[in-house]
């Protein structure tokens, strides 16, 4: 029990209240008397329910009149509510928001910055034409405030008055009390004005000059930086990013302005400030202090591995750019990244991809370190972490490059197959991977060959595409090491047409090379699968070629030209970004290109105004924002239909595009940016293979062929 | 930035749907979020023209959507570190160790004000919670759904006077103290709002000291020192500081490879004082000139960052021509104001030595099997290496029994026993692991060795048979048995598992140690003076200084 004199406080509380309360259940017939009531404290309590009820989701928008009723009051909280409701019900009874516009005017000039701040931000976020129509004059004033907070608050407000009207932005000139803003003694509202004209330009990137602005605040920004909170500075940050510094002094005064940042607590503070760095670094000249500033980078870098797993996410995908630039940065530090039992497993992924970046081949105790770690995580159980972890153990191999070394690994994958039913898809790739590096070494290439013949049935042990791929290049490559040579490739040839293009490619290839060795039936045989039974061109082509030079006469010496091409060594299956891309994405650290790895288009479409001020009910309208929007979604159908179409040729001729679910001018960007990369991986190379085995001159038609449509495309565009 | 952000419970259910954006048709944008996660998603996704980034706190998810149309502004970094930060600043306000779907639902305007206030149009303002507490006007809602009965009474009071307290401190140095009654009594009735009663006329007056207040207090974050509000009064005017460092440890402990040895230490500070104090800390790492510490700490943002850097560079580039600041130089404290209430003040990562010994050692770990005796032992012996006058406060070991499950036929129709040098083992049956407790396990440097020894009865297929046997022909009831019976229990905890789950499991089997020692640091951090100074109060004021040192998540062998 609470003591007497509480328990007497609480009874005469209760005793004095004459209003009458509202019920638990709050129907709707009762909030609206109560909406009415004489009594404040009854029309408080009628808000508060009728606003609990909204948030429940249920439809109580038939009050708005008598709710908007209460909106003048001196009670902070009540008034607060009452917006709320506002703002949520506005566009529905957009005729009535007349009746709330004048308070919103005068709130505007309350005494009081926080009910000054709320009038206008919650006048800014109604999408009704007649509210809009009265926001110049208080938004002018709150701009003039003498409180910061108030300015910081209406700066905002015109971003958020450009989305909803850009019309009225430009015919009142908001825009440019906005860019006079960035003058403001106070660096929250210098920050504010900046976030907010970034808004702006990507909404419409003529409307206002941002890089111009931006260099000619740069010193305003310098000074601000140190005087705001952490939002703010990650906002001037970011802005800082976007200068380009005149020359090595100014580029070398910024680093040294920001780098006390880099010893922040938070982790996007760090960020920002290693992105601003990164891009002022090159224009510097170097000297000793660099060394300085890369130590610290690299503490900086190794403290965002100290957050929680979400942001090490982020940090390690972008972690694996910036190493990409500068690889020595980490060298050291591999110990930070070694797994966690308890990281999830996108954390894991993510650090085995570090983790094989960041060793240095020179280093051989590092190596052998690394090594040893991954040998543990074949131990683990997640299965996406253990294929990933046999995968970088022969990236890691190829990595160090040395034949002992190698020979290290492929006993690691030996044993591991051994023990393990699973991961034989895991297994095969690697251990071919590993014998294209070391193509020469006898031992090896007998080891894998024995297990790899030991295999009763490969085609369903293997389940993966690439896996048998490269299992029937290792059949053709070295056809003596297998004894049952003829049992194995007949295996696979009756399950040909179920299989995927990369294996029926490498099917077809092998035996057209081996038909010496095998029985003619075999070849007789995949030929006329080849040409029938499927559906990929390229398998089909590549048949009716082989089927022709057989025909001819002096086929022994034409299929020897064919076929004895041998394929180049793997110095690296680590997959690189191209120069000019990595600079694009060290520009874009923190954004989701770091995370897509692909940088962002520059979009020449404006921004698609979705945003509509309701204006009344004028049906005729409305029509036409739906006929707009049914043509815009057709537009991007087509488009996308398109470009389907072609990047599935494209697939078919250069493998190298990884196609993932994105926007079609992503997938256009992934045509222009990695369509010409030769690529190194494994998947690519196989097919690769194929057309340096078919004939060079091919390899050629097919290039024009894909650089013929990318002209097509850039036309149409 | 950030289009909309939500708050789902456990089943990806929207609790709290808030546009910082005009945005329009929030329950399909989160429906396909919905539509698309799953387990093992990174914490971005990406479902047509909608980004999604979460984080997961709590059996509750904060999610933030933002339209590819944004996403050159987006900063990812920054978008999942508020969501952290919300989940931080919801936690602060309701005063609760967990954030449950009800407090939530229960409390959803106090939320969306929340998100209103720290983020605006996408662009985030603050989430420092001492500050944000100045601008919220909605109470806190303990308990709707449980009905506010008077049983709830003692709970309230709590946060009654913690609010109280709150206003009569921004009071404070405005009213004179003879005034601080009525403020206390404004106190309550703010606070009671909620339970619906107050008087027309106190209203009136408590809205006139708002407005006043409020012009002040809506300048702090636009300030300098956007950290602490000015005003701030404490009767007794404390300091708490704790340095806590946990210890990651990892060894494989078959081939004796370490692969873990770091210490993550945090410099926890409450902060209790007056008007606008001015701390200076000194600390023997910095003193010492430690270059792995400067190099490996982070500061909160009340520490000036311009000071220490400086001081770092001249040492780094020791210039002659700095002789200017030499006086900097001397001076090695760390100078700040603090925030009001609990803040890190500093974060640091240590590494150790790979052959320097961990704190607690394991020395042996032995499976014995005695099949003569149908017996099997485990033997684990662990050892001390810190001070000798420390202890710890709390200790276990979490020793792992699926591998030996597995290994021999286990019969647990016969009691296991365990023997301890100290302490006491007890037995989870149901996920198959050991505890061995120890209160205070006294430091030292290697000679202080215990041990404990657990022994298992091993299936006896003969005895079994004879047993069997003999009931048939003997006319005796069997015997009767003492104590639970341990194969039934495990028969009926182990039924529903999966083998192939179990086998998954195995694999790795670490040996897990959680410990507390109070009053020592692993790395020798030591605080040498605390000194407090308050210009225009100049009040007595009492630092409490303390240290600890606990395992981290990774404090295992692997057996």
């Amino acid at each position: 029990m609470p003591p007497l004199d509480k328990r007497i406080k609480k009874f005469i509380k209760d005793s004095i209240r004459v209003a009458p309360r509202i019920s638990e259940k709050g129907e709707l017939g009762e909030l609206r008397t109560g909406l009415v009531s004489q009594y404040p404290q009854t029309r408080k309590d009628a808000i508060k329910k009728t606003i609990q009820q909204m948030t429940l989701g249920k439809d109580v928008s038939s009050l708005f009149p008598d709710v908007v009723k209460n909106i003048a009051t001196n009670d902070v909280e009540q008034k607060k509510l009452v917006y709320l409701y506002v703002m949520n019900y506005a566009e529905t009874h957009p005729e009535l928001c007349i009746l709330v516009v004048n308070t919103f005017v005068t709130d505007a000039q309350d005494p009081n910055p926080l009910i000054r701040c709320m009038a206008i931000r919650t006048m800014c976020m109604i999408r009704v034409d007649k509210i809009l129509e009265y926001i110049e004059i208080p938004l002018r004033r709150t701009l003039q405030d003498d409180n910061p907070y108030v300015r910081k608050t209406a700066v905002i407000c015109i971003a958020k008055l450009f989305q909803l009207n850009k019309e009225l932005c430009v015919e009142i000139g908001v825009l440019d009390d906005l860019i006079a803003a960035l003058d403001d003694s106070n660096p929250m509202v210098v920050a504010n004005a900046t976030a907010a004209l970034t808004e702006i330009s990507v909404m419409d990137p003529d409307a206002v000059l941002l890089l111009d602005l931006i260099s000619s605040h740069v010193n305003q920004y310098l000074l601000a930086l140190n005087e705001c909170t952490e939002w703010a500075r990650i906002t001037i940050l970011t802005a800082l990013t976007e200068y380009q510094a005149k020359d090595s002094i100014e580029a070398q005064q910024i680093i040294d302005r920001v780098t006390a940042h880099l010893q922040h607590v938070n982790p996007a503070v760090v960020l920002s400030t290693i992105k601003v760095i990164i891009r002022n670094l090159e224009l510097t000249q170097p000297q000793s202090s660099n060394s300085v500033i890369m130590k610290k980078m690299t503490s900086a870098l190794v403290s965002l591995m100290s957050t929680p797993p979400e942001l090490q996410y982020i940090a390690l995908k972008n972690i694996r750019i910036i190493l990409e630039k500068y690889p020595e940065l980490l060298s050291k530090e591999l110990r930070i990244f070694y797994v966690k039992f308890n990281d999830p497993l996108y954390v894991k992924l993510e650090k085995i991809e570090i983790m094989v970046r960041l060793v240095d081949p020179a280093n051989t105790k590092q190596c052998q370190l690394l090594l040893s770690e991954l040998k543990e995580y074949t131990m683990e159980f997640e299965p996406e972490f253990v294929s990933r972890s046999i995968q970088a153990l022969s990236q890691l191999g190829i990595k160090y490059s040395h034949e002992t070394f190698v020979s290290k690994v492929l006993d690691i994958l030996i044993d591991f197959q051994e023990r393990q039913e699973s991961y034989k898809d895991e297994c095969c790739s690697a251990m071919c991977d590993l014998l294209r590096h070391c193509s020469t070494n006898d031992e090896m290439i007998t080891s894998v060959c024995a297990i790899l013949n030991a295999w009763s049935d490969p085609d369903s042990m293997l389940q993966r595409d690439d896996a048998k791929c490269n299992y029937i290049w290792l059949l053709g490559q070295y056809p003596i090491k297998f004894p049952s040579l003829t049992e194995k490739i007949s295996i696979f040839v009756d399950n040909f047409v179920h299989e995927e293009p990369l294996t029926q490619t490498s099917i077809l290839m092998t035996i057209v090379r081996l038909h010496s060795q095998l029985p003619g039936s075999i070849l007789q045989n995949i030929l006329e699968l080849a040409t029938n039974q499927t559906n990929e061109i390229d398998v089909r082509d590549l048949a009716m070629m082989y089927w022709r030079c057989l025909s001819m006469p002096n086929v022994e010496g034409l299929v020897k030209q064919l076929c004895s091409m041998n394929l180049p060594q793997i110095a690296s299956t680590l997959d690189k970004l191209s120069p000019d891309v990595l600079e694009k994405l060290l520009r874009e650290l923190s954004t989701i290109s770091s995370i897509t790895l692909k940088p962002q288009v520059d979009n020449k479409n404006k921004y698609a105004q979705h945003q509509r001020v309701i204006r009344g009910k004028h049906l005729d309208e409305l029509k036409d924002i739906a006929k707009n929007e049914l043509a815009y979604n057709m537009n991007d159908e087509v488009l996308l239909d398109f470009d389907d179409n072609d990047n599935d040729d494209n697939y078919s001729s250069n493998n190298s595009n990884p196609i993932q679910n994105s926007s079609a001018l992503d997938d256009l960007d992934d045509l222009f940016n990695f369509g010409n990369n030769t690529n190194s991986n494994a998947d690519g190379s196989a097919i690769e293979q194929g057309i340096y085995d078919l004939d060079i001159h091919k390899k050629d038609n097919h290039d024009q062929e894909t650089s013929s449509n990318t002209q097509e495309l850039l036309d149409l565009f | 930035m950030s289009s909309c952000l939500f708050i789902l419970d456990e089943l990806l259910e929207p609790l709290i749907s808030k546009n910082t954006k005009p945005v329009r048709n929030l329950p399909d944008i989160i429906k396909s979020f919905k539509e698309s996660w799953t387990p093992t998603s990174p914490p971005i996704i990406t479902v047509s023209n909608w980004h999604y980034v979460y984080v997961k706190r709590d059996a509750l998810w904060f999610v933030a959507a933002i339209h590819y149309m944004d996403e050159k502004c987006m900063n990812l970094m920054m978008i999942l570190f508020y969501l952290d930060q919300l989940y931080y600043l919801l936690k602060n306000y309701f005063k609760k160790e967990l954030l449950t779907k009800l407090l939530i639902i229960d409390n959803a305007l106090l939320v969306t004000e929340l998100m209103d206030e720290s983020i605006d149009f996408g662009i985030i303002q603050m989430t420092d919670p001492s500050i944000i507490r100045d601008y919220i006007r909605v109470k806190i809602n303990n308990s709707i759904a449980t009905g506010n009965n008077s049983n709830d009474d003692s709970d309230d009071s709590d946060t009654e006077s913690a609010s109280s307290k709150k206003n009569a401190k921004s009071l404070g140095s405005y009213m004179p103290s003879a005034n601080n009654l009525t403020n206390l009594w404004k106190g309550y009735s703010t606070k009671d709002e909620t339970l619906n009663e107050n008087v027309n006329n106190d209203n009136f007056e408590n809205n006139d000291d708002e407005t006043y207040i409020n012009s002040h207090i809506a300048r702090t974050t636009t300030m300098a020192v956007s950290w602490r509000t000015k005003g701030i009064y404490y009767a007794k005017n404390e300091f708490f500081l704790d340095v806590v460092e946990s210890v990651q440890y990892l060894m494989n402990f078959k081939d004796k490879v370490i692969r873990r040895n770091l210490i993550h230490g945090q410099i926890k500070c409450k902060s209790y004082l007056s008007g606008m104090p001015t701390l200076r800390i000194a600390l023997n790492k910095i003193l010492q000139d430690d270059k792995q510490f400067l190099g490996h700490a982070k500061f909160h943002q009340c520490v000036s960052l311009n000071s220490i850097n400086i001081k770092d560079l001249e040492k780094d580039l020791e210039g002659p021509n700095d002789i200017s600041n030499k006086n900097f130089v001397n001076k090695k404290e760390i100078e700040f104001i603090p925030p009001d209430g609990e803040f890190v003040l500093c974060q640091y990562e240590l590494r150790r030595h790979v052959k320097d010994p961990p704190v607690i050692n394991m020395t042996s770990f032995d499976i014995k099997p005695n099949f003569k005796k149908f017996r099997v032992q485990i033997s684990l012996k662990i050892e001390t290496h810190f001070k000798r006058q420390n202890s710890t406060s709390l200790m276990t070991i979490k020793i792992p029994l699926l591998q030996l499950f597995n290994d021999y036929k286990i019969d647990l129709s016969k009691q296991p026993r365990f023997k301890s040098d100290v302490g006491k083992v007890l037995f989870n049956i149901s996920e198959d692991f050991l505890i061995w407790e120890i209160d205070a396990l006294k430091g030292g440097h290697g000679e202080n060795e215990k041990g404990m020894v657990a022994e298992f009865f091993l299936f006896n297929q003969e005895e079994y048979d004879r047993l069997q046997e003999e009931a048939k022909i003997s006319m005796n009831p069997p015997p009767l048995r003492n104590g639970p019976k341990l194969e039934e229990l495990y028969e009926e905890m182990h039924e529903n598992e999966d083998a192939e789950d179990t086998a998954l499991k195995m694999k790795t089997q670490y040996v897990f140690m959680q410990f507390e020692i109070p009053y020592s640091t692993c790395s020798g951090l030591k605080v040498e003076y605390l000194k407090i100074e308050e210009d225009l109060l100049k009040y007595q004021s009492f630092p409490w200084v303390r240290y600890k040192t606990l395992n981290d998540d990774e404090y295992a062998f692997i057996v």
